[in-house]
């Protein structure tokens, strides 16, 4: 008798099991691959992917909401950027992004959401709740890396082919300054007090590192490794350390990450990491930094204190964006 | 895209230029840069706005581009500067005769092969200039004949008599404030025009326009290279001998090392030959024969029967390759060939500037950009086009000075470098003026890789492993 109960209640449970798919064992990372047009899912505790869910077509950009109950994908070919519940891990809904939006930013209002679309030269400002457009703001070519700064007040763009990063009011939209930068700028971050804005520039080599205050460069920091040629590194994604005075930059194709000290702007390490790493996400301590390595189609995930990759995931084609889940 | 065309910035007037001159420290503030259309148009503030990089003094050129165009009437573009901003005229002279008998359609060459990527570039350009004051204005000749070419630009100086004189005049006592016009050439060395004539039609052009800065989109011939160490000639069409070194590179790593090539009739096929065959030599390969196409029959008739009769030799071959620009045989090769080997060169696997299905390094951006304007494929000259409009936008972006002079010292300098979708920063060889870069390797549908392929090596600069690395302006091939 009582067995059958206990068979009863399992069936109930494995049936709340599919019903109920949210019992996600938290953090997990999400990362968006741009060539099969999905999202993997990776159990921070194991380093497994333990879900591939499939979205719009495209997928880059990709950023939580501050509550982290929601998650904002760029899905770049299907013109829209989509909303997706991370409890059920459903589309819930879309944003009138333009044409091929490329990547987001969050305001910290946590209500304004900001869209670059690559083929038309524009930033999108969005409204969430009530999904409109606020304002299209004419920018370079191929614009890309987006920033807001924590107070909220700035943020910048920086356009591929147009090299350069443009300096947006948030409260009146307007475009009040631009400044040049090496080639091929990507990434760009504000520092925590919001004094320094880091950018780095593809082709240039370099990342370039600016006065908020002046929208001067005040630093230019240049990348040497042994055994790789110049030309091939190639910085793109730039993450800074709440804590402690370190950032991290993906070097593309050298296949590595420059660890840099903030105080001193000098290169202390080079970590070896997969094939053309170019975004780069934190875990909630910053314990560890997650890497998509786009040619090998997988994720590194790496030690922050001993500067070691721990795991390295397979993921899906064209790993692109990525993020950390701990709420 | 709305914004990206010339002259649609009604709302500068002219005198906002001398007030705006803010460059020494190379980054600008747009205060006047606004949000949409409307307020672009009606917006009083800008009438202070939009730091610009060079005084405008560029009508006198422009005079002499539109003066080319009375003899081209139906392609001028009748639209006035705007003269608040800085304009960069660039001349697109595109020589080309009707393709050869046998030809099949479908490899013919676009009408707008080359114009087509030089306003993209300018679409993009202009985006970028209308931050910092610069506009770029496209003007396209197209004649049949070098030497209606030179007819018309004598017929153009007649013509214009008295104020041609009278701009040179201008240009030469102000030569510090005025900008070069661009002039994009579109030749192939065929027996009617040899490389020679391609340096005497510049001297011709230059003695219209003496302070034009050139660029080669087309030709691939090394002559011209080797010969223009001395000119204001660059080259952003990859030589014969970046490509063929390509080739062999792939030859290499592939282990095949028994080629038989295949020739066409023109001055170009020549080229490309002479080029592989120092290629053969310097990556060790062997040339089992070499045989002319003659063009004795009809192939689309023919090829199964007739092809492997032509491409039977005495010794066994690895692989063909085909040097075919005028699309008169190499087409038939692929599958047919006497012994089933790879074809390379003008059909088959070939190395190219740049190649539709090549989408990394942010270049799926442009194709798409370029499809959706032209609605065909992007080529290897367009995007030679583009490199070229692009190579001078840059150098006006950097705030460089825009005359002859600073161009050639901008793209010149030691520490010259450009990003163009290939992965890896272009940058010019000193003494032949050809822009170094990657090749593409292709085929119909998809990108085989880029080289230089992993493993060949060189001293100072990998891309210098693809292409004649002149040493000093006398180096001969």
């Amino acid at each position: 008798m009582s067995y059958r109960f206990a068979l009863l209640l399992g069936s109930l449970m494995a049936s709340f099991a599919f019903a109920l798919p949210q019992a996600f064992a938290l953090p997990q990372a999400y990362v968006t691959n741009e060539k099969d047009n999905t999202l993997s899912v990776i159990d921070m505790t194991t380093f497994d992917v333990v879900e591939t869910i499939e979205v719009g077509e495209r997928p880059r950009g990709f950023i939580l909401s501050a509550d982290q109950s929601q998650a904002y994908i760029c899905a770049s070919d299907a013109d829209r950027i989509q909303i997706m519940d991370l409890s059920t891990h459903s589309i819930v809904g879309d944003l009138p992004s333009g044409a091929d939006p490329e990547t987001i930013a969050l305001h910290p209002n946590g209500t304004t959401i900001y869209t670059a679309n690559e083929d038309d030269a524009l930033l999108t400002v969005i409204d969430i709740p009530t999904a409109q457009v606020i304002s299209q703001i004419d920018v370079g070519v191929e614009p890309e890396g987006l920033a807001v700064s924590h107070d909220g007040s700035m943020m910048v763009v920086t356009s591929e082919t147009t090299n350069m990063v443009h300096w947006i009011d948030t409260q009146t939209h307007e475009n009040i300054a631009n400044s040049l930068v090496d080639a091929r700028p990507r990434d760009a971050h504000f520092t925590r007090d919001d004094k320094y804005l880091w950018v780095s520039s593809e082709i240039g080599g370099t990342v370039s590192i600016f006065d908020t205050a002046t929208k001067q460069k005040v630093k230019t920091l240049s990348f040497a490794i042994k055994g790789v040629y110049r030309d091939k590194v190639q910085p793109v994604g730039i993450v800074l350390m709440k804590d402690k005075p370190y950032a991290f930059v993906a070097l593309g194709p050298a296949n590595r990450i420059a660890v840099i000290n903030t105080d001193t702007f000098e290169v202390e390490d080079y970590i070896l990491v997969g094939r053309r790493v170019w975004q780069l996400a934190f875990n909630q301590d910053q314990s560890l930094l997650l890497t998509t390595n786009g040619v090998s189609g997988d994720v590194s995930v790496i030690n922050t204190h001993s500067l070691n990759v721990e795991h390295t995931v397979k993921v899906g084609r064209y790993p692109w964006g990525v993020a950390v889940k701990w709420k | 895209m709305f914004f990206g065309k010339i002259a649609i910035y009604p709302y500068v007037r002219q005198t906002d230029i001398s007030k705006s001159m803010q460059l020494s420290s190379g980054w600008y503030m747009a205060k006047g840069v606004k949000s949409t259309v409307e307020r672009r148009l009606t917006g009083k503030r800008y009438q202070k706005c939009l730091a610009s990089l060079f005084c405008c003094v560029l009508l006198s050129f422009l005079n002499s581009a539109l003066a080319f165009n009375e003899a081209q009437s139906s392609q001028a573009q009748q639209t006035a500067p705007q003269a608040s901003f800085a304009t960069i005229v660039v001349i697109y002279i595109k020589v080309a005769g009707t393709s050869p008998p046998g030809t099949p359609d479908y490899l013919k060459s676009p009408s707008n092969e080359g114009t087509a990527g030089a306003s993209v570039a300018i679409e993009d350009a202009n985006i970028t200039g209308k931050f910092l004051g610069y506009q770029f204005e496209l003007t396209e000749i197209s004649v049949p004949s070098i030497g209606e070419l030179q007819a018309s630009l004598a017929k153009t100086r007649q013509h214009s008599g008295s104020s041609a004189n009278a701009n040179h005049k201008e240009i030469s006592s102000n030569r510090q404030g005025n900008i070069a016009p661009v002039v994009l050439l579109d030749m192939q060395s065929s027996d009617k025009v040899k490389t020679a004539s391609i340096e005497q039609l510049i001297a011709t052009i230059q003695s219209t326009l003496p302070n034009a800065v050139f660029f080669n989109v087309a030709n691939s011939d090394d002559l011209l290279r080797q010969n223009s160490c001395r000119l204001p000639l660059f080259h952003t069409i990859p030589s014969y001998q970046m490509k063929a070194d390509a080739l062999a590179q792939w030859f290499r790593t592939k282990r095949i090392d028994e080629i038989f090539a295949v020739y066409g009739k023109t001055a170009d096929d020549a080229a490309y030959l002479a080029a592989f065959k120092r290629s053969a030599k310097k990556f060790k390969l062997s040339l089992v024969e070499t045989k002319q196409w003659q063009d004795s029959f009809d192939l689309r008739r023919a090829a199964f029967a007739e092809i492997p009769q032509f491409t039977r030799t005495r010794e066994t071959y690895q692989a063909v390759f085909t040097a075919d620009s005028a699309a008169q045989f190499a087409y038939s090769l692929p599958f047919n060939t006497y012994y089933p080997v790879p074809v390379v060169g003008a059909a088959g696997l070939k190395a190219l500037g740049w190649h539709f299905t090549h989408e990394q390094w942010g270049a799926r951006q442009l194709q798409s950009r370029f499809n959706d304007t032209f609605n065909r494929h992007m080529n290897e000259v367009d995007f030679a086009a583009y490199l070229a409009v692009t190579a001078v936008a840059n150098a006006a972006q950097q705030g460089s000075d825009l005359t002859q002079q600073g161009i050639l010292k901008t793209l010149l300098s030691d520490h010259y470098t450009l990003g163009a979708y290939k992965g890896r920063p272009l940058s010019i060889r000193p003494y032949t003026h050809q822009f170094r870069q990657p090749i593409a390797l292709a085929h119909e549908d998809a990108l085989v890789t880029h080289a230089p392929l992993e493993g060949f090596l060189h001293q100072t600069n990998e891309l210098d492993t693809l292409g004649a690395t002149h040493t000093t302006c006398k180096d001969k091939l």
